[in-house]
């Protein structure tokens, strides 16, 4: 019954909040749409109401980050159209900042102590999963666009193109809400650790993989060949950013070790810093910050002190990125491409699942792990959604049906994601909050 | 390089540059004014940061709400009533007869505008030198609402019927609306959140609606500080970053609202000063206010609250980057601080 009454009072605080925002945008100043109104204004409105909608998400059991998210999918664009699309472009610079900031976090919640512990079963996992789900992917639909008329593609070639993509993205994972969820429910143990650390692993071989398959696409459609120098180019970023990281992490000890104070502002301005430099000499944000918040934990005294000032700090980034996050998805293609988006999901989660139970059964992984660290690896969001932009930009032709179609199966997998994941930490009872 | 990045790297040289020059040399009695100095010197740096301009909304609306969120009507109305009548009396001629010396200066608008923002007397100033006169700091204490107060009346006078609806109306639906919300919450450690998104919400909104988003906040912090369950609460959430907060206001507005380097504005400047050193030099002479026993320059000081009143009209006329009356006022309040500090200083020694 209390949990009734708390839903009902949030409700009805979105109804008030919303009817408010509604009146000022359209109503009272007569404005010709909505874009002539700050972003602030949209900012506060997705604050409160994503945080409004996270305790009704948590009075019905489920993770406060579903909540923020179906804010910003039910105010977004796509569905009432309170937040504009300029609004969400203008927002990046918060979204950025938070994508860095639960880079770090990430970072900072990998020890390499439990790494070591927990190694076989990372890397089973990591190695099934990369093989398994890129290939059963790649090879299902890459038979489903040749043999049926599920969407119609011009030639083989576009084809292989789509199931290769397909195959890659369906790889990739959210750190950023495994993170969350983990935060949220101050989840400790070898489920979570290995959980985090094959999120991490794989996000590093999607990276590389994707720019593979890049370079191998453009080759096919502009007639050109794929080249060794071309694969070098591309692990040399990588390493180029690994680097960065790591001095950025060696930056962020000398501040814990001399200066300590304001910690959790210090980390919101290295955050934003981080993101503005990678951006600026091109390097790789996510996979900067992920290394810095490593070597900080891994390489000084200081990590706990780091996770502390996060966890003080975590809760208005993550409800700013995901409702933000949630406004982005767009479900336009989700009635024309519905059959080929669910068997995207359907088959993707059926492979997780299969590939997570053989990793972890052949490196003789913890039961429990073996049975439900599947749940983790269902979100996917941040990564994919950054390569489908790139997709579009690359290949006119068919880069926008495509990226329509995905961004409507992230959209599921980003909803399931983490309700499955909360499921996961509170069977394996690694749970320290309720 | 990007702005962005340029905005960041301008504020941390300012904390490292202010710590460096100011804190090590004991200079530290500004309260702020060295921020505001630095965004001055950072608004010469051609970037383009117009876009971020609405920041400023918000600040004023945590401000005024920390402002609002301290009276208590139950406190104000156990006060002796000849207090009451000493504080109204020093503000409201105060205010009066600098109003009407710079109406020779400036416009009637501004006058009484730059009038009710140097009324106000810096707290923090005031607390260094003087620790153990209670009655003096509770006067002090009591005269921002007042200008806070006036500023409301000034509003009043000054927006057409329409607006004043608006006003009135939105004050209402706001202060309602934020106490259902805030004393609802399911988690107390979450207040500081949902008070960002709130006050975010209403200062954006009185932005949109082309009100003030001090006043409006200001009137909902009363409401929230006398009907909602959690108000300690919230006000030791909002009290707890408030240093941080008007650093940031400070800098910010320095960069936004920079500063007209013409011989008028500083001719301007020296009118204003000499108009509140006169006026408050005579005022606290008067024995019934009971302030004569201090020294003057204690009290000269007025402090960033000021700011913010003054800042709070800027931005409702437009915000116009280096507007004349706004850079001679800004000029003023940094000038009355260093004499206010210095004299304070050198008398102490």
């Amino acid at each position: 019954m209390k949990y009734k009454i708390s839903i009902l009072i949030n409700l009805s605080n979105i109804l008030l909040i919303s009817c408010i925002f509604y009146v000022i945008s359209r109503h009272v100043v007569h404005l010709p749409s909505f874009q002539t109104i700050s972003p602030y204004l949209s900012l506060g409105f997705l604050i409160v109401s994503a945080y409004l909608a996270g305790s009704i998400a948590k009075s019905l059991g489920l993770p406060s980050l579903t909540g923020y998210l179906a804010a910003g999918i039910l105010f977004g664009p796509s569905l009432l159209g309170f937040i504009s699309e300029p609004d969400i472009v203008s927002l990046g610079l918060i979204n950025s900042l938070a994508l860095s900031f639960i880079a770090i976090t990430a970072g900072g919640e990998l020890r390499f102590k439990s790494i070591k512990k927990n190694i076989l079963p990372i890397l089973g996992i990591t190695c099934s999963h990369s093989v398994i789900i890129f290939s059963g992917i790649f090879v299902v639909f890459w038979i489903l666009f040749t043999s049926t008329s599920l969407i119609p593609i011009p030639d083989s070639t576009t084809a292989l193109c789509f199931a290769l993509f397909l195959g890659v993205l369906a790889l990739a994972n959210s750190p950023a809400s495994t993170i969350a969820i983990i935060s949220e429910y101050k989840a400790k143990g070898d489920f979570t650790d290995i959980v985090l650390s094959v999120t991490m692993l794989k996000d590093t071989i999607v990276l590389i993989g994707f720019a593979l398959v890049m370079g191998f696409a453009t080759g096919l459609t502009e007639g050109t060949t794929f080249s060794l120098p071309f694969l070098m180019q591309i692990l040399g970023h990588l390493a180029l950013s690994c680097c960065a990281g790591l001095l950025y992490g060696f930056l962020m000890i000398l501040f814990f070790k001399f200066i300590a104070k304001e910690i959790s502002i210090f980390i919101i301005i290295a955050s934003f810093i981080a993101h503005e430099f990678a951006h600026f000499v091109g390097l790789e944000h996510m996979l900067m910050c992920l290394i810095a918040g490593i070597t900080v934990q891994n390489f000084s005294r200081q990590g706990n002190m780091m996770i502390e000032a996060i966890e003080e700090s975590h809760l208005p980034i993550y409800v700013v990125f995901f409702s933000i996050a949630g406004a982005s998805l767009n479900f336009s293609f989700f009635r024309t491409a519905f059959l080929l988006i669910m068997l995207f999901v359907i088959i993707r989660i059926v492979l997780i699942l299969a590939s997570t139970y053989l990793g972890s059964k052949l490196t003789a992984g913890p039961p429990t792990v073996q049975k439900y660290s599947w749940t983790g690896f269902v979100a996917n969001a941040g990564l994919a959604l950054s390569m489908l932009i790139i997709i579009d930009n690359t290949f006119s032709g068919w880069g926008p049906v495509f990226k329509a179609i995905v961004i409507s199966a992230i959209a599921l997998n980003q909803i399931l994601g983490p309700i499955l994941f909360k499921y996961g930490i509170v069977r394996t009872s690694e749970v320290r909050k309720t | 390089m990007s702005p962005k990045l340029l905005l960041i790297f301008f504020i941390i040289l300012s904390y490292a540059g202010v710590f460096f020059v100011f804190r090590k040399r004991s200079l530290s009695l500004l309260v702020g004014m060295e921020y505001l100095l630095l965004g001055f010197l950072f608004s010469l740096v051609d970037i383009e940061i117009d876009s971020l301009k609405p920041l400023l909304f918000p600040f004023l609306g945590w401000i005024g709400f920390l402002t609002g969120s301290q009276l208590k009507l139950k406190y104000v109305l156990r006060l002796d009533k000849k207090f009451y009548l000493s504080v109204i009396l020093f503000t409201v001629l105060l205010t009066g007869t600098i109003t009407v010396v710079l109406s020779a200066l400036l416009s009637a608008e501004h006058a009484v505008l730059i009038a009710i923002a140097l009324v106000p007397i810096s707290y923090r100033t005031v607390a260094q030198f003087i620790t153990e006169d209670r009655f003096v700091l509770f006067f002090i204490g009591i005269i921002p609402f007042l200008a806070m107060l006036l500023l409301l009346l000034f509003y009043f006078v000054r927006l057409t019927m329409d607006s004043l609806l608006l006003m009135v109306i939105f004050i209402l639906v706001f202060s309602i609306i934020s106490r259902f919300i805030l004393t609802h919450l399911d988690d107390k450690k979450s207040i500081n959140l949902l008070l960002v998104g709130l006050i975010i919400f209403i200062s954006e909104s009185c932005a949109v609606l082309g009100l003030s988003s001090l006043v409006v906040n200001f009137c909902v912090g009363i409401y929230i500080a006398n009907f909602c369950p959690y108000r300690d609460i919230i006000f030791s959430a909002l009290y707890k970053d408030e240093k941080q907060l008007y650093i940031m206001f400070l800098l910010l507005l320095g960069m936004f609202a920079g500063i007209r380097l013409e011989p008028a504005v500083f001719l301007n400047s020296l009118l204003i000063i000499l108009v509140v050193l006169c006026c408050k030099y005579l005022f606290l002479k008067i024995t019934y206010f009971q302030l004569q026993s201090h020294h003057w320059f204690y009290f000269l000081a007025p402090g960033g609250f000021a700011i913010t009143l003054a800042t709070d009209f800027w931005l409702f006329e437009g915000g116009a980057r280096a507007s004349a009356w706004f850079s001679s006022f800004l000029v003023s309040v940094i000038s009355l601080q260093c004499i206010s500090v210095l004299m304070s200083k050198s008398y102490e020694v």
